[in-house]
């Protein structure tokens, strides 16, 4: 290199390091592109550090979401019924609250970086997030720690909650969710057989398989009407080997609690190798985004799920107010991700009214006395902070979806 | 296993052996014109698939025009790709590899930013959602589409190699690229004709690929662009033939593979991880016995 070019390139690289330097010590910039501000547009907010402290101008609430990567779907419409509610009650304690939007890119590690920028950068008040359980379980151990109260949407995964009490969730969880499916195989499809087919690297849908086998073994009495498991990973294409095993045991029911995407491609295949529609594919409420059926198309005829909401499965004015009000909005129809995130932000709002201040502690403790009626009915906590609601069970027929039956805790 | 599930089976596997027989041309091609890895080769199939659907799906066009923009729209986008990215860095090998590596990157979250990362369903012909049913034997229509054309593409592909004098040129380059030049071949003009070639079958790959598997995302290329490149280095990478018998094993393997071992249906990728350790141990050259090239430094 000659002399000339050397010395270019030492001022460039000074240059470069001075800059990196400069910017790794400069305090983070928070989550514009992301972040939507529907109202407010000035952020002033005041340190709301010590127990007595006055309530600030403006009420911030985080919300932590699936915005980008594959639970992309489900954080658009979880987002959708938050920023609905917001606009149902925009204000608390007399003052506007801003939503403050991060998105966790559908990523564990991304999901705790955003809780701590929520805490630390943002100084939110409350979270909502996340609708997918592992992500919830990665913010909450951040935000627990930290004393912030945060309240799922539809994670349904009990460890988002477990031992954690400043979390809580506007769903039901998991345990409750295997039931109500094997409640509804055994009594409504008197099914008396069944196969696994998990997605094993997704802990909702591993979790979900082993309560609905535990709940389904115990409902038919038969320690062997699970006739097998078998498994694959996200991204996987190709199901015909599992299915043509499958089709070999010959069982009642298929329960297949896995992601759009995936499931779409094993109904597409169940149908081409002949298992549907003699045996019945039912999975969790993963499965209800409009996505799964513009993919698999007539493959998803007869095909059941539990889910967390239904329009015709629930009728009090609250939930008319939502559906009516979300159709108004958006043009399309409600389902378990908007229902969630809907309801999740109004017990929050409750839960901080009630507590008169937004003390972390004050809002907890309102939170545990929840007694709010919201999209789905009255809402209350059990003692790890899960909603105790009812589970309805959706199922396509002719393209559509149809309430088909609810499981009552 | 009875004669005919493991005749549904062996079907199945020779037409995701097809599949990636066709991704794993495209990277032996370039390897052995330009002795780069071309890591973005899957991201080139991602776009043709993607370009593909968007086209029916927003425009409402036609399948067979959206297909055939979508494939000069991405042969172009190769070409682009070359001009600027590879051949500035032709030299130096590492260089090459990372800015490919850049460009994979690039290409998929590009299509995060634009088209959002969900699962799109993929429009085809409603031919290839058919089914027949010989006896027991369970035959999607569109795995014997696959296999058919698949033939038809290597067939024109080895006439154009072997009986062309760009075909010819193109060996050559690949053999030494500065003697051909003293013979009269103009290497960038080659080059660019071999991600013509390379970036062709890649479309077609992605068209095959996604009417079986129906729906795109971002990242659909990653996992086939993966196995193909396991497969291009299975069968020798450089080696057109190798390409294609590798791609076409590594397909068939994994599908027999969990016909007769279906408890190991997760493990189905790191089978291909494990096979690509295994010859680049001990048969590093591959099938077809390539001699790797050495860097010229």
């Amino acid at each position: 290199m000659s002399a000339h070019k050397k010395r270019i390139t030492l001022v460039l690289t000074i240059i470069l390091l001075v800059s990196v330097l400069l910017t790794s010590c400069a305090p983070a910039a928070p989550a514009a592109p992301e972040a939507e501000q529907p109202a407010a547009e000035v952020p002033a907010v005041e340190e709301v550090a010590e127990p007595e402290a006055e309530i600030p101008d403006v009420i911030k609430i985080g919300v932590n979401e699936t915005m980008t990567g594959w639970g992309a779907p489900y954080g658009d419409m979880t987002w959708k019924g938050i920023q609905l509610a917001h606009e149902h009650k925009p204000e608390v304690l007399g003052k506007p609250i801003e939503l403050v939007l991060v998105d966790n890119k559908s990523e564990k590690s991304e999901s705790a970086i955003a809780a701590q920028r929520l805490v630390e950068v943002e100084n939110v008040v409350a979270v909502i997030g996340v609708n997918s359980s592992s992500m919830a379980m990665a913010q909450n151990e951040v935000l627990d720690k930290a004393k912030i109260p945060a309240i799922g949407p539809a994670c349904t995964n009990p460890l988002v909650t477990l031992d954690k009490p400043y979390a809580y969730r506007a769903a039901f969880i998991d345990p409750f969710q295997g039931w109500a499916a094997a409640k509804f195989a055994t009594e409504e499809l008197g099914a008396k057989t069944a196969v696994m087919l998990i997605d094993i690297t997704l802990d909702y849908c591993v979790g979900l398989g082993n309560y609905f086998r535990e709940n389904f073994i115990a409902m038919t009495g038969d320690d062997h009407s699970v006739l097998g498991y078998f498994s694959f990973q996200t991204g996987d294409r190709d199901f015909t080997a599992q299915l043509t095993q499958i089709k070999e045991l010959d069982p009642d029911i298929v329960f297949a609690p896995n992601e759009y995407a995936e499931e779409a491609a094993i109904l597409q295949q169940a149908k081409q190798l002949g298992l549907t529609p003699d045996i019945i594919f039912m999975a969790g409420d993963s499965a209800d985004v409009p996505e799964l059926v513009e993919i698999a198309g007539e493959n998803a005829e007869g095909f059941v799920y539990t889910a967390q909401f239904h329009p015709d499965g629930y009728t009090h004015p609250e939930a008319v107010k939502f559906v009516e009000g979300f159709r108004e909005k958006y043009g399309i129809e409600p389902e378990t991700f908007s229902v969630t995130g809907y309801d999740a932000y109004l017990i929050m709002i409750d839960a901080i009214e009630r507590a008169g201040s937004t003390n972390p502690d004050a809002i907890k403790a309102a939170l545990d006395e929840t007694d709010f009626v919201g999209a789905r009915g009255e809402t209350r906590f059990d003692e790890e902070g899960n909603a105790i609601l009812g589970c309805p069970v959706i199922e396509i027929k002719d393209g559509k979806k149809t309430f088909r039956y609810i499981a009552e805790p | 296993m009875d004669i005919s599930l493991f005749l549904q089976f062996l079907v199945n596997g020779v037409a995701l052996g097809s599949l990636y027989a066709l991704l794993a041309i495209g990277f032996t091609i370039i390897f052995g014109v330009v002795g780069l890895i071309n890591i973005a080769h899957g991201d080139f199939f991602m776009m043709a698939a993607f370009l593909a659907m968007w086209g029916v799906m927003q425009y409402n066009i036609p399948w067979y025009i959206s297909f055939a923009l979508a494939a000069v729209i991405t042969v172009l986008a190769g070409l682009l790709v070359e001009k600027i990215a590879y051949r500035p860095l032709r030299k130096m090998k590492t260089s090459s590899f990372i800015g490919a590596i850049s460009i994979s990157f690039l290409l998929q979250n590009l299509f995060v930013v634009l088209f959002t990362a969900r699962s799109k369903p993929f429009p085809h012909p409603a031919l290839l959602d058919e089914v027949l049913y010989i006896g027991e034997i369970v035959l999607p229509v569109v795995n014997i589409v696959i296999v058919i054309f698949s033939a038809i593409l290597f067939l024109a592909l080895t006439l154009i190699v072997t009986k062309t004098n760009t075909g010819r040129a193109m060996r050559a380059v690949s053999k030494d690229i500065e003697a051909s030049q003293l013979m009269g071949v103009n290497p960038n003009k080659i080059i660019s004709f071999a991600f013509i070639l390379s970036t062709s079958f890649a479309a077609a790959g992605a068209f095959l690929y996604c009417s079986k598997f129906p729906y795109v995302d971002p990242f659909t290329g990653m996992m086939p662009g993966i196995k193909a490149f396991i497969g291009a280095v299975v069968g020798g990478i450089g080696s057109i033939p190798g390409a294609m018998v590798g791609g076409f094993t590594l397909g068939l393997a994994e599908i027999m593979l969990v016909a007769f071992l279906p408890t190991l249906t997760s493990y189905r990728d790191i089978f291909a991880y494990l096979v690509l350790i295994l010859f680049l141990l001990f048969r590093p050259g591959g099938i077809f016995n390539v001699k790797v090239r050495e860097e010229k430094v």
